[in-house]
C-alpha cells in the first residue's frame, strides 16, 4: 500500500469536506472591516471571511457552518431554482409591496408665505405678506379630488409650506373636503401638519384633536443654536411653548420634531441630542441640509457631506451610550435603514426606496395648482424648473401619474437599472432619487461616483453595518428595540 | 501612472465598471494597446491607483460572474415576485 503524504492527506481530506454542487442565487457584496458582508437581494447580510466570494463562485466552498448559512438564506442553492422559491418571491414582494399600493403621501404646499426667515429654508418661503402663493380654494378642492383616486387603501395628506398654520380654514377646509370625499372611499387617513409651532391657533389645534392630526415641528438644538439657524432671537421659546401647547391639544406622542444641521450644527451633536431628550422626545432624525431653496446657494457641498458625515457618527455614538445607560431614544434614519438590514420587510421611507418614492408613493400639489413627483421637486419648481412637474390639478389622475413625464421620470429611479447602484451591494438598504441627481449633477440619471448623496449614504450604511460586525453584543440589542 | 490589463481575464464590462466606480479618485484614460491588451493610465496618480484598480477589477469580475450566473434565476424570482407566475422550473435555467 502506498505511503501518503501528510500534505497529500490534506488535501484529499479537503477535497471530500468541500462542495461543489451547487447553483448561485443573485448576491453582492461590500469589504468592510476587513471581512467581505454578502447581501442578497432580499437584503439578508452575511457576514464572513476575506476570500470568500471568490470561494463560493469557484466552488470551494466546504460544508461548515457558513455554507449552511449561504444555502438556507438564499446565496447558493443545490437546486437550479431554489426548493423555497415561493417564499423567496414573497419576500422580495414584501419588500417592494409600495409599488402596488400607489401613492400615499399627499404633499399639500398650502403657501410659501412663512413667518419665520430660516437661513437654509428648504421651502422658498416667502415673507408673510406676500401676495399671489397661496393655494385658492378651487386648487385645494381639485388636489383633494387627486389624492381620493390614489389606489392606496391608506393615505397621508400633508400640509406643507412656507407656514401652513398661518391658514387654518384652508386646513379645516381641506380636512373637511377629503372625510366628505372618504365616505365612498373609505381610506384610512392619516393627517400631518408641518408647522414651526410658532403660531397656533386654539381653532387649529382643536381641529387637530378632532382629526388625530400629527404635528410635525422643526427643533434644531439647543436654544442658541436654533435661533441662530432661524436669524431670530426668540424662535426657540415659541417653538417650544407651541410644542408645549400642541401635546397638550393633540397628546404628547402627536407631536414630533425633525432637526435639520446647519454648519453651526455639526460641531454639537451631544448638545443636540440632550435637547431632544430635555423637550422629551425618544426619538431624533438626524438631517442634513438638502440642496434645495435657500440652502442651495451654500458654497462646498463636499465638505459639507464630510462633516456631516463625521457629526452623524458622533451623534449615533452618543445615542448608543444613553441606550446603553438606560434612557430609550431612536436615530430615525438608523432605525430605517436597520428595518431594512435586520427585519424582512422594508421600511415605508420614501427617500430609501427603489423604485423611487416620487410618484410610486408620493405627489405633491404645489399652492399653484401643479402636481409634482415630491416636495423636493416642487422646490426646484420655485428656482424655475420644472422638469418633475407632472401637470397641474384640473388634469385626470391617469395623466399625471401614468403621463409622459412620469414615463421619463421612470426612466431613472430604479436603482436596479443605475450605473453604480446595479452592482451596489448595498441597494437593498439604499434607494434610487433622481431629483436629487437632477438637482446636484444635472441629470436626472445621476453619477454615483461623484454624487455626495451616494457618498453620505454609503458611508452611514457602512458605518451602521461596521458598528453590527464590530460590536454586535453591545448595538444589536439596541438596533433590536429600534426596529420592533 | 499605466496598468496594462488582459481582457481576456477582465471582459470589457469589468474594466468599465471598475474605471466608473474610481473616477471620483482617478482621472483614467483607456487605450486598446492591442487586441487583448488595454492600457489604463491615471496621470499624477500615485502607487495606490494601481492597487485600487485591480481591487476593483477583481470585485467587479467577480459580481459579473455572479451576475451572468444568476440572470436567469433572478428574473424568474422576479417574474414570480412580481407578475404572479410561479409555473417555472429548473428547465428555465441555463446551466
Amino acid at each position: 500500500m502506498p505511503r501518503l503524504s501528510a500534505a497529500t492527506i490534506h488535501s484529499q481530506l479537503m477535497m471530500s469536506r468541500t462542495d461543489r454542487n451547487y447553483h448561485l442565487l443573485p448576491f453582492n457584496f461590500v469589504r468592510l472591516c476587513g471581512r467581505e458582508v454578502l447581501v442578497n437581494e432580499l437584503g439578508d447580510m452575511i457576514v464572513a471571511p476575506a476570500g470568500t466570494v471568490e470561494r463560493i463562485v469557484e466552488r470551494r466552498m466546504e460544508d461548515d457552518g457558513l455554507y449552511k448559512s449561504l444555502m438556507s438564506n438564499f446565496f447558493i442553492s443545490r437546486e437550479a431554482i431554489p426548493p423555497l422559491s415561493g417564499l423567496y418571491a414573497a419576500r422580495l414582494h414584501e419588500r417592494k409591496s409600495f409599488i402596488d399600493a400607489g401613492p400615499a403621501l399627499h404633499i399639500f404646499v398650502l403657501t410659501l408665505r412663512c413667518n419665520q426667515n430660516c437661513r437654509y429654508c428648504h421651502a422658498s418661503s416667502r415673507v408673510i405678506d406676500s401676495p399671489d402663493c397661496t393655494m385658492s380654494v378651487t386648487v385645494l378642492d381639485q388636489a383633494v379630488a387627486l389624492m381620493m383616486q390614489s389606489p392606496s387603501r391608506e393615505i397621508t395628506m400633508e400640509f406643507q409650506g412656507g407656514e401652513p398654520s398661518l391658514l387654518p380654514e384652508l386646513i379645516r377646509h381641506a380636512i373637511l373636503r377629503a372625510d366628505e370625499l372618504n365616505r365612498r372611499a373609505c381610506k384610512t387617513i392619516h393627517y400631518v401638519l408641518c408647522t414651526n409651532c410658532v403660531n397656533l391657533s386654539p381653532g387649529l389645534l382643536e381641529l387637530c384633536a378632532e382629526y388625530g392630526v400629527v404635528i410635525s415641528t422643526s427643533l434644531d438644538g439647543p436654544w442658541w443654536l436654533h435661533n441662530a439657524n432661524r436669524g431670530t432671537c426668540d424662535s426657540h421659546a415659541r417653538v417650544v411653548a407651541g410644542i408645549e401647547k400642541a401635546r397638550a391639544a393633540v397628546g404628547h406622542d402627536k407631536v414630533s420634531a425633525l432637526m435639520t444641521a446647519s454648519r453651526l450644527s455639526l460641531d454639537y451633536p451631544r448638545e443636540i441630542v440632550d435637547e431632544y431628550l430635555c423637550r422629551g422626545f425618544n426619538s431624533i432624525f438626524l438631517r442634513a441640509l438638502n440642496p434645495y431653496g435657500l440652502a442651495a446657494d451654500n458654497a462646498d457641498w463636499a465638505d459639507y457631506t464630510d462633516r456631516f458625515v463625521e457629526f452623524y457618527k458622533q451623534a449615533l455614538e452618543y445615542i448608543i451610550e444613553l441606550n446603553r445607560r438606560g434612557i430609550f431614544i431612536v436615530e430615525e434614519f438608523a432605525s430605517i435603514v436597520l428595518k431594512k438590514i435586520l427585519t424582512p420587510g422594508g421600511s415605508g421611507f420614501v427617500d430609501l426606496q427603489s423604485p423611487s418614492g416620487i410618484i410610486n408613493s408620493v405627489l405633491a400639489y404645489n399652492y399653484d395648482g401643479g402636481v409634482y413627483c415630491s416636495d423636493e421637486s416642487r422646490m426646484l419648481a420655485e428656482r424655475g424648473d420644472d422638469y418633475f412637474r407632472l401637470g397641474c390639478t384640473a388634469d385626470g389622475y391617469e395623466s399625471i401619474v401614468y403621463g409622459p413625464r412620469a414615463k421619463k421620470i421612470a426612466q431613472t429611479w430604479a436603482a436596479e437599472a443605475l450605473a453604480g447602484c446595479s452592482d451596489c451591494a448595498l441597494r437593498p438598504y439604499c434607494g434610487a432619487d433622481p431629483v436629487r441627481a437632477y438637482s446636484t449633477q444635472g441629470n436626472a440619471y445621476g453619477h454615483r461616483p461623484t454624487s455626495l448623496q451616494c457618498r453620505k449614504h454609503k458611508a452611514i450604511i457602512e458605518h451602521l453595518i461596521s458598528l453590527i460586525i464590530e460590536r454586535a453584543d453591545e448595538v444589536l440589542p439596541i438596533f433590536s428595540s429600534w426596529t420592533a | 501612472m499605466k496598468v496594462t490589463v488582459d481582457r481576456r481575464i477582465y471582459p470589457e464590462s469589468v474594466i468599465s465598471k471598475a474605471v466608473y466606480s474610481l473616477c471620483d479618485r482617478y482621472s483614467i484614460a483607456r487605450m486598446l494597446a492591442s487586441e487583448h491588451f488595454e492600457e489604463l493610465e491615471a496621470p499624477g496618480a500615485g502607487p495606490s491607483f494601481e492597487a485600487d484598480l485591480l481591487q476593483a477589477l477583481n470585485d467587479y469580475k467577480l459580481r459579473q460572474i455572479i451576475a451572468d450566473e444568476t440572470r436567469d434565476v433572478k428574473t424568474i424570482l422576479y417574474a414570480a415576485a412580481f407578475g404572479g407566475d410561479d409555473t417555472f422550473s429548473a428547465d428555465d435555467v441555463q446551466d
